[in-house]
């Protein structure tokens, strides 16, 4: 195999690779939840529809409203805007290298940075797309740990949830 | 003499109807709560809340025509607290439960209005690190609750009246430790059956023909309970209902379910029961009874939920008699706001006895209404059509409910 067929190659798969995802903005309903456990049991779900998402034309990124989020209980809500301090540090994100992202994605790992609490930590998610005329659907989930957001988590009545806390997110693109 | 006749009489028609002790809200799967154990004492449910139980019966059961603000929740509601405003310490959870009622069946000549005292329990709990010790003490006076009933001694059969009269009643009574973090509870003393549903319909047949109701089917025994995220279930080793006697009538086996989230806002269970006693109370013979079937709960939007219960049951009394019967439960609970419901539910049941050849049918449609904290009114329309009848027999049953 002669060196400039590699160098074609590479460079074809590397400008595929980042042609991928390029020039989408979100199309359709979207839903950004995150669940999070406690003892004996105890879940709390919290989920929003409204989802904003950006392309820049090198990182993707999805991101939230705190105040959007509705655990179905008032008060949980509350106390979950408290302990992320939502007035000061009011959205949470997750930006991923578009070019890591395959358009026809089964199954498949990505990093990314997510953002919460006014502190970003690299995390890895797993997500599933699948595209046709135009319009992709993206379907993502990833586990983060409070601790490394520096949010303290309180104990109320007696009951403390843990400080790994599941992430999902499901939206449409469109270019 | 005529008011000693008219209070017999009261407490003959009274025999015949049981009243419930019971609270257990299995539509709380509508609000993510598919595990009980966070909420109530009893870790698969039912009865006496804990603190953040009490908490959420305001935050999210109570009546309410606009939900607050976030900002203007408050911490604790203070309505949330035993008498409605006494602060306890962490380590002991004091409750009462209080269910009074009228009965109305207008087919009825004798008696169609008949009021009803159906709980007055006072319930203690105690929690020291991982231990729980838990009590529940009343009064009751009918022969429903002679399964209950610690003192004075009673055999309905043997009493001039047929009657038990004013008693002490103890439903429950347990001591228990928690494990790996709090996902495994064992338990030992009076405790519910873990069986199925645990709805507070005691009178629904798939609770009364189990024998698993939450009124007075306690029974002393050994469980295991563990609850995580997706699974829950609990395992009892039956010793018998020493409230009652002679120790023939006691049954010795097991009861048992387990409990899985398919989703998040669905759960699908399994039961299985199998008792078995020297003397049946009734034919005296000896008999194993056995009970196993399917439960479900599933909340297909934030306001409706779907409960329903299939148990396959027999009776075995070998070598003469060997019944096969059912009973099934399908109830949907529509929230139309927050603290108001309506409920609809259909059931059917058959015994196995010689005859029955078509099946029992029930059809209840009631509304609930959790109108102060602590408080709910209950009207339950009872359809009903046994083999035997020949015709439906209704009953309208109003309900008061409040909890200390």
């Amino acid at each position: 195999m002669s060196s400039s067929f590699v160098r074609v190659l590479t460079l074809s798969v590397v400008a595929v690779a980042t042609v991928a995802f390029a020039g989408w903005s979100r199309s359709g309903e979207a839903l950004a939840s995150f669940k999070a456990t406690g003892p004996a049991g105890f879940k709390i779900v919290g989920a929003t529809k409204n989802l904003d998402i950006k392309d820049d034309g090198t990182t993707l990124t999805v991101a939230i409203k705190l105040t959007d989020i509705d655990t179905d209980n008032s008060l949980r809500n509350k106390h979950m805007l408290e302990d992320l301090e939502a007035e000061k540090m009011p959205a949470c994100s997750l930006t991923v290298p578009l070019a890591s992202l395959k358009e026809d994605g089964k199954d498949a790992e990505a990093k990314g940075t997510f953002a919460l609490h006014g502190k970003t930590h690299e995390v890895t998610f797993k997500y599933t797309s699948s595209c046709a005329d135009g319009v992709c659907s993206i379907d993502g989930a990833t586990d983060i740990n409070l601790k490394d957001y520096d949010v303290k988590v309180r104990s109320y009545l007696g009951i403390t949830v843990k400080s790994e806390v599941s992430v999902t997110a499901k939206f449409q693109l469109k270019k | 003499m005529r008011f000693v006749r008219s209070s017999l009489k009261f407490l003959a028609v009274a025999v015949l109807l049981s009243g419930s002790s019971a609270f257990a809200y299995p539509w709380m799967v509508k609000h993510n709560y598919g595990a009980c154990g966070t909420c109530h004492v009893d870790p698969s449910g039912g009865g006496q809340l804990t603190s953040y139980g009490r908490a959420q019966a305001d935050v999210l059961v109570q009546w309410k025509l606009h939900k607050p603000p976030v900002d203007k929740e408050q911490e604790v509601p203070r309505s949330a607290n035993f008498l409605w405003f006494l602060e306890l310490p962490d380590v002991v959870n004091l409750s009462g439960n209080f269910r009074d009622g009228v009965l109305v069946r207008p087919a009825t000549t004798a008696m169609p209005v008949i009021p009803l005292i159906m709980a007055t329990d006072l319930y203690a709990t105690i929690n020291v690190d991982r231990f729980v010790f838990h009590a529940a003490g009343g009064f009751g006076f009918r022969n429903e609750v002679a399964k209950a009933i610690v003192a004075p001694g009673c055999n309905p059969v043997t009493t001039s009246t047929g009657q038990c009269g004013p008693s002490f009643v103890s439903r429950e009574f347990w001591a228990g430790a928690k494990f790996a973090d709090e996902a495994v509870m064992v338990r030992a003393g009076r405790l519910n059956l873990p069986f199925g549903l645990r709805n507070y319909e005691h009178t629904s047949w798939v609770r009364a023909l189990t024998l698993t109701d939450i009124n007075v089917d306690q029974q002393v025994g050994v469980a295991v309970s563990y609850n995580s995220e997706t699974l829950r279930g609990e395992v009892m080793g039956i010793a018998g209902n020493f409230q009652t006697g002679p120790d023939a009538y006691r049954e010795r086996g097991y009861s048992a379910f387990a409990e899985y989230a398919i989703k998040p806002n669905a759960y699908v269970g399994l039961s299985s029961l199998i008792a078995a006693s020297k003397a049946d109370p009734a034919t005296l013979a000896a008999t194993t009874r056995h009970a196993h079937g399917l439960f479900a709960r599933v909340a297909p939007t934030e306001n409706f939920a779907l409960l329903a219960e299939a148990d396959l049951l027999a009776w075995v009394s070998l070598p003469s008699t060997d019944r096969l019967g059912f009973a099934a439960w399908l109830q949907g609970d529509y929230e139309i706001m927050q603290g108001l419901h309506v409920i609809g539910t259909l059931e059917g049941s058959s015994q196995g006895n010689a005859g029955e050849t078509v099946p029992s049918l029930g059809g209840w449609l009631s509304a609930s209404w959790y109108l102060l904290p602590h408080c709910e009114l209950r009207l339950d329309n009872i359809l009903r059509k046994s083999p035997s009848a020949s015709a439906v027999d209704y009953s309208l049953l109003v309900m008061f409910h409040f909890f200390l």
